[in-house]
């Protein structure tokens, strides 16, 4: 077996964890198949994971014990070892005082100090991020469950709305009673109330997801944010505005894009299709910028009431991926 | 969470924080000692060896703790690191012996990794194997294996190439070990109806 084809050790454990990629994972067993020393690796990486869960036999506590010992007498030996660790030194000989020994003193006891300091502020700021992180995440698992819950509500709406209709059309010369009456109210107010909430600029994130976009209303123009590079841009005049900074009069929609699970894609490609799947406009930023690879914001205001497409592609040297599509419903105002 | 109780990843981040650092590092050996201890054993060092191994790792444990991020398991951490010591020692053993230096063992160094030729596939020269007729026959069977469907193919090898079990095939394809059976069974009959009855009684 040749030396250069032997799996790794890192490869080995993505297999055994199950994350290798399909097409690498049966080329890895087909390597198993044939070498001896990398199914021994593998059997022990599994004998070790058992071990390790408690699975284990064990000896006598002298040698655990001996072998700490001396672990402990080689850790001051090793360049960076911390010094909780490290035994304390013998203090030297009681001398007299002197004025550079009480500076050195004084020196030591600020650093000590300036330590102490760093380590519990880092600790609280450490504590703060934690508390945020969590606030985060509730705040998002609330907005998924208000969207669920205003589908929802919608779809009742337009059912109750339905059924109005349908006896309606059934007796046309009825004269409405005053419970649909008072139901018809309802479902127009609560109608309103939704559209209302849809108008609440939102940039929700998809816990674990990729993506984010929001949209509304919108008119014309349609504009790339800052660190946007432009290219091959289909559409006719008054289209586009080049890459500059957004016209602040021009009250465009913000679709922010958060690409951060993806930031294995040199480059990525946006591409904004029409109902036919004509391509309007189409850009792309590179995997890495000065301001972050964390994602993008377009802004659009040049379009005109009607469905559109927003195709994300991220690009590598030898293949295309799709990372998303998402269909956009400009309302006219 | 393992069968010892406190889960490790708390354990990991007292560490990396220094808020009872000695004492972390100590759960820790205590925990993985023997595991390491079998590990370094089942790759044939002496006693003696195992402890300094041990001791090598639990050092590069604690200067590279920083460096371990909870993306891998944290098993998995320390076995890599394992393993690297384990190819490390067998890399200078050798090159002692290389040198005219008595070395404790004789252990035949492979390559880059060295460890990794050793254990339990020393019985890679698989029985089966061994009691085909000549070499004329094993060409034959090896090239016929080379034709079987790929799933097929490779439970073949792995029985007749390293002798393992159904089980241990299984474990090492994650396939069930059933499945493995069926592989074997339909090979046999494949292959015998491709090599005559050279093949009959051959085992697989």
């Amino acid at each position: 077996m040749d030396e250069k084809l032997h799996a790794g050790m890192k490869r080995l454990i993505a297999y055994r964890e199950g994350t290798l990629p399909e097409a690498e994972r049966e080329a890895l067993q087909e390597h198993l198949s044939l070498c001896p020393r990398c199914t021994g690796l593998l059997r022990d990486l599994k004998n070790f994971e058992t071990a390790a869960a408690g699975d284990v036999e064990t000896g006598p506590d002298s040698l655990k014990q001996e072998a700490w010992e001396s672990l402990v007498r080689r850790l001051p030996r090793v360049q960076q070892t911390p010094a909780a660790i490290r035994p304390v030194a013998p203090l030297p000989a009681r001398r007299q005082p002197s004025l550079l020994y009480a500076l050195a003193a004084a020196l030591l006891l600020v650093a000590v100090g300036f330590s102490l300091w760093s380590a519990v502020t880092l600790q609280q700021e450490r504590r703060r991020l934690a508390g945020l992180e969590k606030r985060l995440e509730e705040r998002e698992s609330a907005l998924t469950e208000a969207q669920r819950s205003l589908a929802e509500t919608e779809r009742q709406l337009q059912a109750a709305h339905g059924r109005i209709q349908a006896l309606r059309a059934a007796r046309p010369d009825a004269k409405p009673d005053t419970r649909e009456t008072e139901l018809e109210a309802r479902i127009a107010e609560l109608t309103e109330d939704l559209e209302k909430l849809r108008r609440t600029p939102q940039t929700p994130r998809t816990p674990g997801g990729h993506d984010r976009i929001t949209a509304g209303p919108g008119k014309i123009d349609l504009s790339a944010a800052p660190r946007f590079a432009l290219r091959g841009q289909e559409p006719g005049d008054g289209f586009l505005r080049g890459g500059g900074a957004v016209n602040p009069v021009r009250q465009g929609e913000r679709f922010v894009v958060d690409l951060s699970d993806h930031p294995v894609h040199p480059e990525y490609r946006f591409e904004l299709l029409d109902q036919n799947g004509k391509v309007l406009w189409t850009g792309r930023k590179p995997g890495k910028s000065l301001l972050g690879d964390a994602g993008t914001t377009l802004l659009v205001s040049g379009l005109g009431p009607g469905s559109y497409r927003l195709r994300i592609e991220g690009l590598g040297a030898d293949r295309t991926e799709l990372l998303g599509e998402y269909l956009l419903e400009i309302k006219a105002e | 969470m393992s069968r010892h109780g406190e889960p490790i990843e708390p354990i990991i981040q007292r560490l990396r924080d220094g808020t009872g650092r000695e004492e972390s590092f100590r759960t820790l050996f205590d925990r993985f000692y023997w595991p390491l201890f079998r590990f370094f054993e089942h790759r044939g060092f002496s006693t003696e060896e195992c402890q300094d191994l041990i001791q090598e790792t639990f050092i590069r444990v604690y200067r590279g703790i920083e460096t371990f991020r909870g993306e891998a398991r944290w098993e998995h951490w320390l076995f890599r690191i394992a393993a690297n010591t384990a190819i490390k020692a067998l890399r200078h053993r050798a090159a002692a012996k290389r040198a005219g230096h008595e070395v404790p063992l004789e252990v035949e160094e492979e390559g880059d990794s060295p460890a990794l030729a050793t254990g339990e596939s020393a019985r890679g020269t698989a029985e089966p194997l061994r009691q085909l007729l000549g070499k004329e026959m094993k060409d034959l069977l090896v090239k016929a294996i080379e034709g079987l469907p790929g799933q097929m193919r490779r439970c073949v090898r792995l029985r007749v190439l390293q002798d393992l079990d159904y089980d241990e095939i299984a474990e090492i394809l994650q396939l069930s070990p059933s499945t493995v059976k069926v592989q074997l069974f339909k090979a046999r009959k494949r292959l015998q109806m491709e090599l005559g009855s050279s093949f009959a009684d051959f085992d697989l």
